[in-house]
Order: structure tokens, then C-alpha cells, then sequence
């Protein structure tokens, strides 16, 4: 059993891999506001410094303040996690990593901004994997899980803030949050043996061809 | 499900072949000993008539390393693109590619692990570029033990055959709750290691 740190566990897939992780048996444990904050250095600090000695880190959480969106010098809260604790567990292959990205970021920014900021901030995410695993450290094992919509994922804050658009997320056939954390528990259950460093999954019918995305990345390079 | 799947008697195509059948699919083996040499474009032609009422197409089989490279002239390649072709337009089918994190190498001095390399990101490539309406799905898992794999130095760690194939039938298994279009798999601690170290640590073992 393995020792397993869930940031963002109060809501959404966050909540249900916390759950499901703790009921196989795993010692769990789970932050989120209002008691711990993603966004501020000291809370990010004090979650590596109490939680080094865990095995794997689900770096879920992640947060949209509408009054940031125009800031040019916004940090990304679950970037900078990510990196507090790639520098905590550098060459260390005995430490996981699970970073939740977004299939959003293979696509064009929407025109929605809060959407648009999303599917940029994932991107930045994903850059930042690729870069990090471009270096061939010798560990933590760091799983970049490009997701989908799941069920319920309306209820994210940053959704639920546009009714609009929560209305239209919430319409979509998504895939089961379970299915997505079955994911994660394969992953973890294996994680001594083999271990994913990418996963792009979605429900098979809302797949889209890499041709769409290729040419969608080379419409967002143009218009951003 | 109605599976077919190419290099049904050896390898990871067995592993999945064997673990589809115990999980009651339908499936249909192509391979070398039971008589379909994908080298052979007409052969490649039919596997794909006998697969067209099938679900999921397992294109595992890589065909033979040539005396030289020759883009595209790969069994698994021809294959890739004649059940893209096929397949393009049908939103109901699964086409799951064996591909490999070879293809992130710079191409070896070794002849065949060279071909190889070339000749697995060309695939991707194809992967990249179609727009096909199929649900295509590229494995990249490093290198595990098999008959392929055998051929390479012994030096190198590998991962277990029965790691690798068992996440991938959980895939197949779910692939009506979800389908990957990518997952790049490998021995948990060789994930990171530079070439050098890989070998190093394969040679003390």
C-alpha cells in the first residue's frame, strides 16, 4: 500500500480518486481550500515539507482566479507544486508523480476566456513535463494524464461561475470519473513494475484526429 | 467484441491474443506461422477484407528488418496505413497501434535497430497525420522481453512481458468507458535513465 498525497480532493475527480485510493486500502491523505491553498508559496512549502516522505503525488488541484486572468506575471499554482516537488524528490526513483492535464491543451484556445486561460495553462503544464523529462532525470516518475471531460466537470469553480457554460459542459457525454481514476489506480498498482509517462485519454467517441489537433496548434500559434 | 489482431503467435500479440480469448472476444489471429506474411502487400490486402467486420484492429505485428531502410516498406506500415484507408471513415472501429519509445532515439548504429527506430516513428507519424475517423490508439511502451527483443544486446534491462500486456488489455477491456490516443509505458526505474547508464546497469545484472 502506498503512501499518496491528493491535492484539490474536496470536488470532482480530485474527490473520487481520494475516495476510491482510500478504500483500497492506501493511506491517504487530502488538501484543498479553504484550509490549504494552492496558490500561495507558504501552503505549497509546507505540503512538500510535511509530505516528502509520502510515495506518490496526485497533482490535481488546480485554480482560475477570475481577477488574474489578464495578469501577465500570474504563477500557476499547480506548476508550481509540481515543481516544489520535483526538486524535493529529484533523483529519486522510488517517488511518483501523477500531474492532471487536460486534452484542451492540444487544442486551439476557445473564445471563452476562462476556457481560453485553461487551455493555455495546461499547455504551459504540458511544456513544462516535456522540458523536465528532456533533462533524463533519474527519478521521480512523473505521469503527464491529458484527460478529457468528465462527468462533472461543471462543477469545477471556475465552470460553475458561468452558468452558461456549465449548462453546456454538463450536456456533454463524458466519461465516468471512475474510469479515469481505475486509471490511476492501474497506475499506481503497477507503479513498481511499469509506469505510464503519458496519457491522452478520452471517451472514445469524443476523440478527435491528430490531424484536427496539429492543425487546430497551428491556428492558436497564428492567432496567438 | 469482434477483435483481429497480426502476430498472434509470439510476443506481446500473444499475450493479447491469449488474454482476449480468455476474456470470450471473438478474435481473429494473422501472423507469419499460420501463413500471413504482412511483408506482402497483397497479404495485407487480405487481413484487412477478413478483419472489415471486425471492432478493434491490433496492428502488433512488425513485419521483417530489411538489409536497408526503405521508408514505409514495413509489414506493420503497410498495414497501419491500408486499415486507416479502410477504417477512415467509420466511427465505430478501435485500430490499436503497437508502436515504440524507440522512435524517441536518435537512430542506432545498429543496422536493424536503426530500421526499427525509423521505421516506428515513421508509424507515429502516419498516427499524427491522419484524420481518419477511427478511434486509433498508439502504444509506446519501451523494450520488453520477446522474441523482438531478443535480437537486441542482452545488456539492455527489460521490462516483463506480462506488465506490459495487461495494462494494454485494461485498455482494450475499457474501451467503451474510454480510449487512449497515446500512452508512452516503460520499466519503472529505467523511465529516465540516459542510454549509458541503461546499459551499465543491464551488464551488472
Amino acid at each position: 500500500m502506498a503512501k499518496i498525497v491528493v491535492t484539490g480532493h474536496d470536488i470532482g475527480l480530485g474527490r473520487i480518486a481520494y475516495e476510491e485510493l482510500l478504500a483500497d486500502g492506501h493511506e491517504v491523505v487530502g488538501v484543498c481550500r479553504p484550509d490549504w491553498d494552492l496558490d500561495s508559496p507558504d501552503d505549497r512549502e509546507w505540503l512538500v515539507t510535511n509530505y516528502a516522505h509520502f510515495d506518490v503525488l496526485i497533482n490535481n488541484a488546480y485554480e482560475l482566479d477570475p481577477k488574474k486572468l489578464a495578469d501577465p506575471d500570474r504563477k500557476i499554482g499547480q506548476i508550481e507544486l509540481l515543481d516544489c516537488f520535483l526538486r524535493e524528490w529529484e533523483g529519486n526513483d522510488s517517488k511518483y508523480i501523477i500531474s492532471h492535464s487536460s486534452k484542451a491543451s492540444l487544442r486551439h484556445p476557445q473564445k471563452d476566456p476562462y476556457i481560453k486561460r485553461y487551455a493555455l495553462d495546461k499547455k504551459a503544464h504540458d511544456k513544462f513535463i516535456d522540458k523536465w523529462l528532456s533533462t533524463k532525470p533519474n527519478g521521480p516518475n512523473l505521469c503527464n494524464l491529458m484527460i478529457g471531460w468528465y462527468a462533472g466537470s461543471h462543477e469545477q469553480i471556475y465552470i460553475k461561475q458561468h452558468a452558461q457554460l456549465a449548462d453546456a459542459v454538463s450536456k456533454i457525454d463524458a466519461v465516468s470519473p471512475t474510469a479515469y481514476t481505475d486509471l490511476i489506480k492501474l497506475a499506481i498498482h503497477n507503479k513498481e513494475l511499469v509506469w505510464p509517462n503519458v496519457i491522452i485519454v478520452d471517451k472514445s467517441d469524443r476523440m478527435t484526429s491528430w490531424k484536427t489537433y496539429n492543425a487546430e496548434s497551428e491556428m492558436a500559434r497564428n492567432r496567438i | 467484441m469482434k477483435i483481429a489482431i497480426t502476430g498472434h503467435t509470439s510476443g506481446l500479440g500473444k499475450y493479447i491474443y491469449d488474454a482476449c480469448i480468455k476474456n470470450k472476444h471473438d478474435v481473429a489471429g494473422f501472423s507469419l506461422t499460420s501463413g500471413h506474411d504482412i511483408d506482402n502487400r497483397d497479404v495485407c490486402y487480405d487481413i484487412i477484407d477478413q478483419a472489415k467486420h471486425m471492432d478493434m484492429f491490433i496492428n502488433c505485428a512488425y513485419g521483417s528488418v530489411k538489409d536497408q531502410y526503405v521508408k514505409g516498406a514495413n509489414g506493420q506500415i503497410e498495414l497501419l496505413k491500408q486499415i486507416l484507408s479502410a477504417w477512415g471513415e467509420d466511427k465505430s472501429k478501435f485500430i490499436l497501434h503497437i508502436g515504440s519509445k524507440y522512435m524517441y532515439r536518435n537512430p542506432q548504429k545498429i543496422l536493424p535497430a536503426k530500421i526499427y527506430t525509423l521505421d516506428k516513428r515513421h508509424a507515429h507519424d502516419i498516427i499524427q497525420n491522419s484524420s481518419s475517423e477511427a478511434k486509433v490508439f498508439n502504444f509506446i511502451p519501451g523494450m520488453f522481453e520477446s522474441s523482438m527483443s531478443d535480437m537486441w544486446p542482452d545488456v539492455f534491462t527489460k521490462s516483463k512481458m506480462e506488465h506490459i500486456g495487461d495494462t494494454l488489455c485494461f485498455y482494450i477491456e475499457n474501451c467503451k468507458r474510454m480510449w487512449p490516443q497515446e500512452v508512452v509505458i516503460d520499466k519503472t526505474d529505467l523511465l529516465h535513465r540516459p542510454l549509458e547508464e541503461v546499459i551499465k546497469l543491464g551488464s551488472t545484472q
